[in-house]
């Protein structure tokens, strides 16, 4: 994470008024992001050349040596010249790809290598790192052939890798005309170099753990349905619990209370009581009913057997007996039937038969009784054999809710098989409700179980609602802070560019007030506050094809300014191609002004960058690109400015048609000028060898008013020690000094003299980079 | 430019060219339909041009035989390094090119030759500052 993100992160986040849980995820965060940083931020790198071969527009190997220091370099070739191949290089090499290969047919990306040669591509570039004399060499071949992402040798990877999405130090020229295809590709340049890119990373992931908490908050929910879903509602245990379960608010205590595994804990409802009476039903055991039967059997014959006599007949019969035998006279032999009136048939054999028949018939009349009672004991016993619980089996059955389980008891007191096959039925049914209950009870252990086991989640659930609500404190507020973060972060580089806008863009009718970077969803976007002549307007719409390169510019340079880039060089391709002639000068003061700090390698087609740089006495290298046939390109240096000046200087000083004393002042200033252009030159190459003062070189250099304060600066590094600057010239070159300073001011005679201070300044100059 | 327009134009002082420059972009004149672009950046060169050869007549008019560009080239000798001057000359070189006629070149627009006007007038106010304390010696 960006440092400096980060200690503002902490600084507000304790002032705020967050609560402590969501400080604390917020200060944990941070510090997770300072633990990735340990080894980012290499230091910086200025670069020193790039060498192409076999690659686009160039055939042989080319080399650009460039001055690893402050300062503008113009590259500057005709199209087709194979300028644009140095820049595609370096980008193609450090990147693994080109911007403008990007979103592009494949036919953008064959024939990538150079048409006129024979032999592999190879690119390389050397660079200087800041603070130490080590230079960083990347090298990486491909065959003839060969994709462009499927090198021979791949270039060994750097410390600067991960910096180079982030700080892009290139800006092609489809890169300037796109910038503003879409308003969230400037977002996404600018969030990272900013180190918002981390803010938002963090948003991401506390956005993500609040998701991770409700989902599970949900998935607990889901469950607890789920599980209510799944109870038995037969089962009132399991009933209650499901409406616990399903309750809106759920109470976790009175849930663990429901589904607490308990013995003898039974299930009081109608259909588990009738299974429990079920499981208490007698069912007559066969070999009782096949008993009762033989009993009933043989009862029944013996009463068929008695019953042939008619009882009730024999009873009477013996009554009628007994009441003549009673009334006979026994003081008389013989009496007459009292029925038929038959003489003297109540005789003593009479008597004696009558009286053996009485005793008969009653005896019969006894047996049949005997027989009637004991047939009726065995009805009642087999009666008794299906009691009151079996009678009920079926209903109880059906309150149970147990299917076929009917009983057919007709018929079992007069059909034995019936009777058994009832009894069998009922011992079924008997053991049905027993499992069913058994199947109730572990069924009902396996809910209380799951249960259990859901609480479990569900009270760390209940737990983490505290955290979760931290977590979306916290992601607010974040998002507060990183939107204020992002606009403060950001205000520098919008009022850089704003100012780079009102240098390039000259009588546009078009005024920049305001570039805002908002967040947008999971991405974000820019915004331009534009006003056409005074009227709010649509930045995009308002502006020109060269007024948006000129807009890009704006933006690419304070970005490429940033301290936190480890790249102090830029290579922008070719920003004046679609720009107005008028706004060239504008351009070329903006690049000469971001060129105080940064190494700026501009690539152009053509001479007008170069011109306004040289009409406005602006420092600047010039290199010239030209390719010759077979791809075979050369670069040739444009006279430097310490050179332009001397070459003038010798100029005038040999133009004997000038006069005198207007040479005699024209001269020293020329040599002045390159004395202390050169002077510049050292005092910025020193600061991108050591690293020390970059950022402020432009200042001391202005601070240098005078040619011996800035041979201090050069030499000493140090502006004021003008006293000692004869510790390092010789008693020649500090008169020479001496007269070049006064020569303004006419401190100089004689055309001899005049004629030979460019050539002194010269040794000056040479002996000054010794 | 040619000896006729240098007749008609050597009667204005600098300032007042920049002005006749300023009418014609100010003024959507029929008269001056498809020739008023061209014609406010020759004003205005000439204006610049008047100045500077103003500067060394003044200073040292021994500098006035030598070409345009070494008047320039010398310029900071008597001027100092001035921002206005190096303006000067770019606007000079840009406005010289835009006064010769190339049959692609669409010339300058509005709002640059009024670019050119402004970098104009603060360079005549940088020689009119130069030459005030010599003025009356």
């Amino acid at each position: 994470m960006d440092q400096v993100v980060r200690k503002l992160l902490l600084e507000r986040v304790r002032a705020s008024a967050l609560g402590d849980e969501a400080v604390a995820l917020i200060v944990a965060a941070c510090a997770e992001g300072e633990r990735g940083a340990i080894d980012a931020a290499p230091e910086p790198i200025w670069l020193r050349s790039i060498a192409v071969e076999g690659f686009r527009g160039i055939g042989p190997s080319a080399t650009l040596a460039l001055e690893p220091r402050p300062g503008l370099t113009l590259v500057v070739g005709r199209n087709g010249s194979g300028k644009s191949s140095f820049a595609e290089g370096l980008e193609l090499l450090t990147t693994g790809t080109l911007k403008r290969w990007a979103k592009r047919p494949k036919a953008w990306t064959q024939a990538w290598q150079c048409l006129h040669y024979d032999g592999p591509t190879r690119i390389s570039a050397t660079f200087l790192r800041s603070g130490t004399d080590e230079p960083l060499a990347l090298t990486q071949t491909w065959d003839r052939g060969a994709a462009h992402d499927a090198p021979t040798s791949r270039r060994a990877a750097s410390a600067w890798d991960a910096a180079l999405t982030s700080f892009r130090p290139f800006l092609s020229y489809a890169e300037l005309a796109t910038m503003f295809d879409t308003l969230t590709s400037l977002y996404d340049a600018l969030s990272p170099v900013l180190g918002l890119g981390d803010v938002d990373d963090l948003l991401a992931a506390l956005g993500r753990e609040r998701l991770a908490m409700a989902k599970r908050a949900a998935e607990s929910k889901d469950a607890a349905r789920g599980l209510a879903d799944a109870l038995d509602d037969t089962d009132a245990r399991q009933l209650a619990l499901a409406a616990a379960l399903r309750a809106p608010k759920r109470n976790l205590d009175a849930i663990a209370e429901l589904a607490k595994p308990r013995a003898g804990r039974v299930d009081a409802g109608a259909s588990a009581t009738a299974l429990r009476r079920l499981t208490a039903l007698a069912a007559p055991e066969p070999q009782a009913v096949a008993d009762a039967f033989a009993d009933l059997r043989a009862a029944t014959a013996i009463h068929a057997e008695t019953a042939a006599t008619d009882a009730a007949r024999a009873s009477q019969l013996a009554d009628l007996l007994r009441a003549a035998l009673r009334l006979r006279d026994h003081g008389r032999p013989a009496d007459d039937c009292p029925v038929c009136g038959a003489a003297d048939a109540l005789d003593a054999a009479w008597e004696r038969h009558a009286s053996e028949a009485a005793e008969a018939l009653d005896e019969q009349a006894a047996a049949l009784r005997n027989a009637t009672r004991s047939l009726a004991a065995c009805r009642a016993t087999l009666a008794g054999l299906f009691d009151a619980t079996a009678r009920d089996a079926g209903a109880l059955a059906a309150a149970a809710g147990l299917e076929n389980a009917a009983v057919d008891l007709d018929g079992v007191l007069e059909d034995e098989a019936a009777a058994l096959a009832a009894a069998a039925a009922l011992a079924r049914l008997r053991e049905r409700a027993s499992d069913e209950l058994d199947r109730r009870d572990s069924a009902w252990q396996e809910r209380a179980a799951a249960t259990a086991v859901w609480l479990e989640d569900a009270r760390a659930v209940a737990g983490q609602a505290a955290s979760l609500r931290a977590h979306k404190a916290a992601e607010t507020w974040l998002k507060t802070v990183a939107d204020e973060l992002r606009a403060e972060r950001f205000s520098p580089i919008a009022d850089q560019a704003i100012a780079n806008w009102r240098q390039l863009r000259q009588g546009s009718n078009v005024e920049l007030h305001d570039i805002a970077l908002r967040r947008q969803g999971r991405g974000g976007r820019a915004d331009f506050d534009v006003r056409a002549d005074g009227e709010p307007a649509n930045a995009l719409g308002v502006m020109s094809q060269g007024e948006l390169l000129a807009l890009s510019v704006s933006v690419f340079l304070p970005r490429a300014a940033l301290d936190e880039s480890p790249f102090r060089f830029a290579v922008i391709d070719d920003p004046v191609q679609a720009m107005d002639p008028a706004k060239v000068d504008g351009l070329a003061r903006v690049l000469h002004a971001a060129a105080a700090t940064r190494q700026l390698i501009v690539f152009t087609h053509d001479d007008r960058l170069p011109e306004a740089v040289r009409r406005l006495h602006l420092a600047a290298s010039v290199l010239q690109v030209d390719r010759r046939a077979r791809s075979s390109v050369a670069i040739r240096v444009s006279p430097s400015a310490v050179r332009r000046h001397l070459d003038d200087a010798k100029r005038v000083a040999a133009n004997g048609d000038m006069p005198l004393d207007v040479r005699a002042r024209i001269v020293p200033t020329l040599c002045r000028t390159a004395v202390e252009a050169r002077c510049a030159e050292l005092v910025r190459e020193r600061a991108a060898r050591t690293g020390v003062g970059v950022d402020d070189v432009e200042r001391r250099l202005r601070g240098a008013r005078t040619l011996r304060q800035a041979l201090a600066l050069a030499l000493f590094d140090d502006v004021e020690r003008v006293r000692d600057l004869g510790q390092m010239l010789n008693g020649a070159e500090l008169s020479l000094v001496k007269l070049l300073n006064g020569g303004a001011h006419g401190g100089i005679a004689g055309d001899e003299s005049v004629r030979r201070l460019p050539a002194q300044a010269i040794e000056l100059v040479h002996g000054l980079a010794a | 430019m040619t000896s006729a327009s240098a007749a008609a134009t050597r009667r204005l002082n600098a300032s007042q060219l920049l002005d006749a420059a300023e009418r014609l972009l100010d003024e959507d004149d029929a008269a001056s339909a498809g020739v008023w672009q061209r014609t406010a950046a020759l004003l205005i060169r000439e204006a610049i041009e008047l100045a500077l050869t103003l500067f060394w007549r003044r200073r040292a008019p021994s500098v006035l035989q030598l070409s345009t560009s070494d008047r320039w080239l010398c310029l900071p000798a008597y001027l100092g390094e001035r921002p206005a001057a190096h303006a000067a000359e770019y606007a000079w070189t840009a406005l010289s090119d835009a006064c010769h006629y190339r049959s692609y070149d669409v010339g300058l627009t509005q709002d640059e030759l009024r670019a050119q006007l402004a970098t104009a007038r603060a360079f005549l106010v940088a020689v009119a500052r130069a030459l005030t304390p010599d003025a009356g010696g």
